[in-house]
């Protein structure tokens, strides 16, 4: 078991490495000079040239890559080119508002999907299966922003159900702020539901036909146990790498949703970090939006062999 | 499988065949876009601001007047041409990596190939567009880059998986024993083979694709005004929504029902052609 965890940390680590060249890489290629940026058209040559060497920007490219490295790997992920502030910071402000939609987000999309799959799985070729299928592959086909759209418009401005925008921090007011998170999470969790749903049918009908099924019945189990207690044990485990993969659609969708529903989230500030060419920032939170789907991988491996011993073997 | 047979189980599955005629019909949409539009879709008329829908207009128009109808047709031409031509970029950089991955293998396979594309599923396809919106510029074209990079690794690991299946066949055998190059074996042998859920995957890749791109012209990344898209329309949208929810809704519906259509018609395709997931 350790050494199945410190093997997929290892592969992990040429894999942020690369992600740390490649954005670097891409940052190089962009237009214009930051010193213009930061001091606006009328900076005299001097104080540009005065900021390039305190940015560190007349040292040899591999020199700036290896700095910047470093400080990452110290949990330095520089100062935003805009108002100078620590990007930790804002980053620290950002998170745990993102953090909360993707887990309610999950949350509602595993406790739709998953029974929606069992019910189609167990009713196969009934109308509710069909109802199901063609109610998951709408979920899956429906554009984020849209549902957002939708939701927005009818939930939140006709109904006035819930807030149409902006956001409240959970330690502010706990239930406002889960107020706040439900129809961003709802128009994030649509796509996720429909592939849970379509994986949980497709794996719960692959289980129901193996022998241990049909033993478990044949020995007068009762069939809700049958269902629940053998085939859906079984039929979770391929869920597991199917969330990890997920949430790198869902951290794009941040940036679409999080625009949308006035979020200060990681979203929102990648974005505004883009709209104001704040390259520092950007180059960070780059780093970070990878690191987030890395780490989430990671985990949702190891307990996915934690709960399937035959994965630590193969 | 034959292509006759292929069409006749095609032709059995009546929500397969929905989704070619959405498909159909919107890529006939796209192109007699000159001759189906009403009006023309990139002149303000000052005149008719904001009119609801109406006999006149017939899914009302927008902030400068522009009729909305003739924007969504014109805006099938963005929207398909994006998802095809970002599938194209993905299946060039997949396809041919994956195989070679997968038949070469070894260090390549493993050390190189299989982390470059962890790395690249790790990336955001939306995060990835905004560098590369930042470093090149926000357009259709950088959109369409980042798409494409985003999609190839579908196409990576699915090639390569079968190509070490494939690999592993005696017809694959034979034709290496007859001493035929690497070259010759996975052009000739291998990917005629792997054909079936490539284009299974690639038609879940464009449906995918077009969804990236209207979220994309949706951020102003993609397509840039006065050109008519579907994504941009919606940005405009979202300003108006209690004025002219028209706006907000229509392009919406647009986008819905064809990647609708193409994820049915993706889906009758893998129920004949890939036989591992009939379920």
């Amino acid at each position: 078991m350790l050494s199945f965890v410190a093997n997929r940390v290892l592969t992990a680590i040429p894999v942020i490495v690369l992600i740390t060249v490649a954005v670097f890489s891409v940052m190089q290629l962009l237009p214009g000079d930051p010193t213009l940026a930061i001091l606006g058209d009328e900076a005299t040559p001097q104080s540009r040239a005065a900021l390039r060497e305190r940015m560190g920007l007349n040292r040899p490219v591999h020199v700036q890559y290896l700095s910047w490295l470093g400080g990452l790997a110290k949990g330095d992920l520089g100062r935003s080119l805009v108002d100078n502030t620590p990007v930790v910071r804002a980053v620290s402000f950002a998170f745990p508002v993102t953090l909360q939609i993707a887990l309610v987000s999950l949350f509602i999309s595993l406790s739709v999907g998953v029974p929606l799959g069992i019910l189609s799985a167990v009713r196969r070729g009934g109308v509710v299966d069909a109802l199901s299928s063609v109610f998951a592959l709408s979920a899956i086909s429906i554009p984020a922003f849209w549902a957002g759209i939708l939701l927005m418009y009818f939930v939140a401005l006709q109904l006035g159900w819930f807030p149409s925008s902006g956001f409240v921090r959970f330690n502010e007011d706990p239930l406002r702020s889960l107020h706040h998170s439900i129809l961003p999470a709802v128009a994030l969790a649509l796509r996720p539901i429909g592939i849970f749903m379509r994986m949980t049918r497709g794996s719960m009908l692959e289980v129901i036909n193996s022998d241990f099924v049909r033993t478990a019945r044949a020995k007068g189990v009762s069939e809700t146990s049958v269902n629940l207690r053998h085939a859906l044990r079984n039929a979770l485990i391929p869920l597991f790498t199917l969330m990890g993969l997920e949430f790198s659609g869902l951290m794009g969708g941040v940036v679409v949703i999080d625009t949308l529903f006035a979020v200060p989230g990681f979203g929102r500030l990648i974005y505004s970090a883009f709209l104001r060419s704040d390259f520092v920032m950007m180059q960070s939170l780059m780093v970070l939006f990878s690191l987030v789907v890395i780490v989430v991988n990671l985990l949702t491996d190891v307990s996915y062999s934690l709960l399937d011993p035959r994965i630590r073997y193969s | 499988m034959t292509f006759r047979r292929v069409a006749k189980q095609f032709a059995r599955r009546p929500l397969a065949m929905l989704g070619l005629v959405i498909v159909v019909a919107m890529v006939l949409v796209a192109i007699f876009a000159p001759q189906l539009a009403p009006y023309d879709p990139t002149k303000p008329d000052f005149t008719a601001i904001l009119q609801a829908p109406s006999s006149k207009y017939l899914l009302g128009t927008d902030e400068v007047g522009r009729d909305l109808l003739s924007r969504l047709i014109y805006g099938a031409r963005a929207s398909i041409r994006a998802g095809i031509i970002a599938v194209l970029i993905a299946v060039g950089l997949g396809v041919p990596t994956g195989l070679l991955s997968g038949y070469v293998g070894g260090w390549l396979d493993r050390l190189v190939i299989m982390r470059l594309t962890d790395a690249m599923i790790a990336f955001p396809t939306i995060v990835l567009a905004l560098a590369l919106a930042a470093a090149l510029g926000g357009n259709l074209t950088t959109a369409m880059l980042a798409i494409g990079i985003g999609s190839a690794p579908a196409f990576i690991r699915l090639a390569r998986a079968q190509a070490l299946s494939l690999r592993e066949q005696e017809f694959v055998e034979a034709a290496r024993a007859l001493g035929n190059g690497a070259n010759k074996v996975m052009l000739r042998h291998v990917l005629p083979n792997a054909v079936g859920p490539l284009l299974v995957q690639a038609s879940i890749a464009i449906a995918a694709a077009i969804l990236a791109e209207t979220a994309l012209s949706f951020l102003g990344l993609g397509v840039q005004p006065p050109t008519p898209s579907w994504g941009s329309t919606l940005r405009i949208g979202t300003g108006y929504m209690q004025q002219a929810p028209w706006l907000s809704l229509y392009p919406g519906l647009a986008i819905f029902a064809t990647v609708l259509g193409i994820n049915l018609l993706g889906d009758g395709l893998r129920d004949v052609l890939d036989p591992r997931d009939r379920a």
